[in-house]
């Protein structure tokens, strides 16, 4: 017989026994012709683990014991669903390999796989032992060759699943495009600044075939700026900011490859890179890397690349969790072919425990004697470091502190500065802020900072509070009063902005007034009031689609005033 | 006490933007591309732009918001997940998710997804780079590159928006600095101030007023501050409204 037979003889037999189970319903009754006499249940039982196959209808189940298990009608049934108590029931109906069960709830529904027992009188099991001969019995099968899965108690009973690898499957684009438009008018002097951009993000995996993946990022960018004295800017520059392929460094190969123009994958703080960079995950979870490349200069079209540079860095972790992580690199640069820059870089990131963190990262130069502004030796270019504890209930702490120097370099990285500025000018900045809910609907915020530079300190406070709900549901009111001592000018001010969600809308009004005070002007009155009045609106649409619109008014003195206008459009995809 | 250096020293320091320097620090000077570079420009512009164009209009990626499908295979491990199976697959076809599989990210996880997070496909977070719990330690870098190459701290919130990666706060922290925006500075094109904001790059930025006005201070000549010797602290005459708006001391 085929297989097709023995379906069709399969279900034949199905039909039958339903259709028997059926004429049989209600009461429990004897079973014909494969069913051998019953006999006498009264002694000891033994329960047989039992399975549910089917359900035949609402109160009968199908179970995987029968005629030659000794399984016969009558016999006390207790099934075990994963929730809810046990489900006594009956035998209605044996079959050779398979028994109808009547539950004693005659509405349920069991799923399939729900275990139980059914209760088998001793004296049957042995009277049905007796009668077997060995050559009924199964057929020895070969020794398992299968080891055991790494199961442990706990651990779900799933087998494997087979993961499918990069390069196995087909291949698949995400991204986005998107729009800005940004145009700012001041009747000071007639100033304007129009800025138009038009960008594209795009990630395609698998495109050849070997689990690699291609990325493009790059920005149609024009400007016009008109300010005095006479000094009119305008441009259109298209600028590539990624063109990479990579591959590897994921689960599956510890080792990755990436080549092209990309921001560095291993230490972002070594800047973009035409080039190639290489790294490795070790067994421990710890990575190192090198990369070699020319690195395009900073600007509007990132077109000019003088400078090479050759890098390395390793990033240790304590295990695979990363709550403890250090990572250190190295990048010496060359500006037109001559020596220029090294840097060193370190990370540090902390999760010490549950809430807490800690992230650092320093920036460190080595001079030689070269270098006419600093001298030799090594010197603390920049430094972020942040600690932060969140708890529960909402509550959050930040202290951060911040140190910037003007590194001296030959490569043009920023605004070009004097000798005097390279030598001494830093900046050091530590502040707190915080946050904490009052009530339900209630958000403290606030922040302190100071700051200390190679002429003079200062430092700004900042409190405010955020309501939720406020008026409508939905509706956000925020208010925040702040003070800041800077370099030149010392000031007060106050804000107010309520906004709402409305689906996927929302909007925001803010109105801000400020009085400033310009410190070294000393020839007449030196305060500033300025308001400035703003409002955003923007929605997400179906299929990825967003926009956003913004418009703000700025009013000094003396009748002037500054208007803004923004538009954002992105398609995601 | 900020320093007064030597005036007949200023001008020299102090070069129009763009221009050489003498003292061994680079200033930019931006390079004309040749016709055929700016041709090969544009044609791989369009290129990309037409490219681009097509998988949107296709909208090639954009699944169901669970985002996966058939031919992207079992992509996760399925060690620890729960062992009903139903709660997400249809019972007789284990390539289908239920129509109804909804996901509570914040219950079950405890991160709330905000903003583009809940519309994004699971595989942009939960793939083969790394395991999702551990790219979270790393804050907004486990999945998002750092284009201020980390200058910047880690709190890109302080910022962006969530829904469209839409810088929206850039001038009202300025408070929270030295150098808060006062007049026409907080209605200024940021890349005036930082030429490298166009790449992500903010910091390092002087603040010394005739680190970005120096082409203003070098077209004054009613009176000539540079012969005068007048090329620091302008912030005494000068407010930051206008530069032809002067108090002179009577």
């Amino acid at each position: 017989m085929n297989w097709r037979g023995g379906a069709a003889c399969g279900v034949l037999l199905l039909l039958l026994g339903t259709g028997r189970a059926r004429a049989q319903e209600p009461g429990p009754a004897p079973s014909p012709a494969p069913v051998p006499a019953p006999s006498p249940r009264s002694g000891p039982s033994e329960p047989l683990a039992v399975r549910v196959l089917s359900m035949l209808r609402q109160g009968v189940a199908v179970i995987d014991r029968g005629a030659r298990d000794a399984v016969l009608p009558g016999d006390a049934v207790v099934l075990q669903p994963r929730s809810g108590a046990p489900v006594p029931g009956s035998v209605l109906e044996v079959q050779e390999r398979t028994a109808a069960v009547r539950l004693d709830d005659r509405r349920l529904e069991l799923p399939a796989g729900t275990p139980g027992t059914v209760a088998v009188p001793v004296a049957r099991l042995a009277e049905r032992a007796a009668r077997a001969t060995p050559a009924q019995g199964p057929a020895p099968h070969a020794p398992w060759v299968r080891q055991d899965d790494d199961w442990q108690p706990g651990m779900p009973l799933l087998s494997a699943v087979e993961i499918r690898r990069p390069e196995q499957r087909p291949p698949s684009v995400s991204g986005r495009m998107y729009f800005i438009g940004d145009g700012i008018s001041s009747t000071l002097d007639d100033r304007s600044d129009v800025f138009l951009r038009l960008g594209t993000d795009l990630h395609v995996d698998n495109p050849f075939g070997d689990g690699g993946q291609l990325h493009y990022s790059g920005e149609l960018n024009h400007r016009a700026t008109d300010v005095p004295p006479p000094d009119e800017r305008a441009f259109g520059k298209y600028r590539i900011n990624r063109l990479s392929y990579s591959h590897g460094g994921n689960r599956f190969e510890p080792e990755r490859w990436e080549f092209g123009r990309f921001l560095q994958h291993g230490m972002p703080e070594f800047g973009v890179l035409d080039g190639v960079e290489w790294g490795r995950r070790l067994h421990d979870g710890s990575s190192l890397g090198a990369s070699f490349g020319l690195m395009p200069e900073p600007d509007v079209d990132m077109a000019d690349s003088d400078d090479l540079q050759l890098a390395g860095y390793y990033r240790w972790v304590s295990d695979e969790s990363e709550r403890l992580a250090v990572s250190g690199g190295y990048q010496k640069t060359w500006h037109e072919g001559e020596s220029d820059r090294d840097l060193f870089v370190g990370k540090l990131q902390v999760l010490p425990a549950d809430g807490w963190s800690l992230q650092g990262t320093v920036w460190i130069d080595l001079y030689t004697s070269d270098d006419d502004a600093k001298g030799s030796g090594l010197e603390l270019t920049q430094a972020i470091v942040r600690a932060s504890r969140r708890w529960d209930g909402g509550t959050g702490l930040d202290l951060t502190w911040s140190h910037l120097r003007f590194p001296e370099l030959l490569r043009g990285e920023f605004q070009p500065v004097t000798l005097a500025e390279l030598a001494d000018a830093r900046n050091d900045r530590l502040a707190l802020a915080g946050y904490t809910p009052l009530s339900e609907d209630l958000l403290l915020r606030a922040e302190v900072g100071a700051w200390d530079d190679e002429d003079d300190s200062g430092g700004d406070a900042e409190l405010g509070f955020e309501l939720e709900d406020l008026f409508v549901e939905g509706g956000q009111g925020r208010a925040a009063v702040y003070g800041v001592d800077g370099r030149f000018s010392e000031g007060v001010g106050a804000r107010v902005g309520f906004g709402r969600q409305l689906g996927r809308q929302h909007w925001d009004v803010d109105y801000e007034v400020s009085e400033q005070h310009e410190k070294d002007f000393d020839v007449g009155f030196a305060d500033v009031l300025q308001h400035w009045l703003r409002a955003r609106w923007g929605i997400s649409l179906e299929h990825g689609w967003d926009l956003s619109l913004g418009a703000g008014l700025r009013l000094w003195d003396q009748d002037e005033r500054s208007t803004h206008l923004s538009v954002y459009a992105q398609k995601r995809f | 006490m900020r320093s007064d250096p030597t005036p007949a020293e200023r001008p020299e320091d102090f070069p129009p933007p763009g221009g050489p320097r003498t003292d061994g620090v680079r200033a930019r000077t931006p390079a004309a591309p040749g016709p055929r570079r700016a041709w090969r420009r544009r044609l791989t512009w369009l290129a990309l732009l037409a490219l681009t164009a097509a998988c949107v209009s296709q909208n090639l990626g954009r699944g169901p918001r669970h985002g996966w499908w058939e031919a992207l295979g079992p992509v996760l491990p399925h060690d620890d997940f729960p062992a009903d199976c139903k709660l997400c697959h249809l019972g007789e076809d284990w390539s289908s998710l239920r129509a109804d599989f909804r996901f509570d990210h914040a219950a079950e996880t405890g991160v709330p997804l905000l903003g583009a997070h809940d519309e994004a496909r699971c595989l942009l977070c939960h793939n083969d780079r790394m395991p999702a719990r551990v790219a979270q330690t790393l804050g907004c870098q486990g999945c998002h590159e750092d284009v201020h190459t980390g200058q910047l701290g880690t709190q890109c919130d302080r910022c962006h928006d969530q829904q469209t990666w839409e810088p929206f706060r850039q001038v009202q922290d300025h408070d929270h600095s030295r150098f808060p925006l006062v007049g026409i500075h907080a209605a200024t094109a940021c890349y005036r101030c930082h030429p490298g904001a166009e790449v992500g790059e903010f910091v390092p930025t002087p603040v010394a007023c005739v680190n970005c006005h120096a082409a203003d201070l070098a077209a004054t000549d009613n009176p000539d501050h540079v012969a005068l010797g007048w090329v620091d602290r302008c912030d005494r005459c000068h407010l930051p409204l206008s530069w032809n708006a002067v108090e002179l001391d009577p």
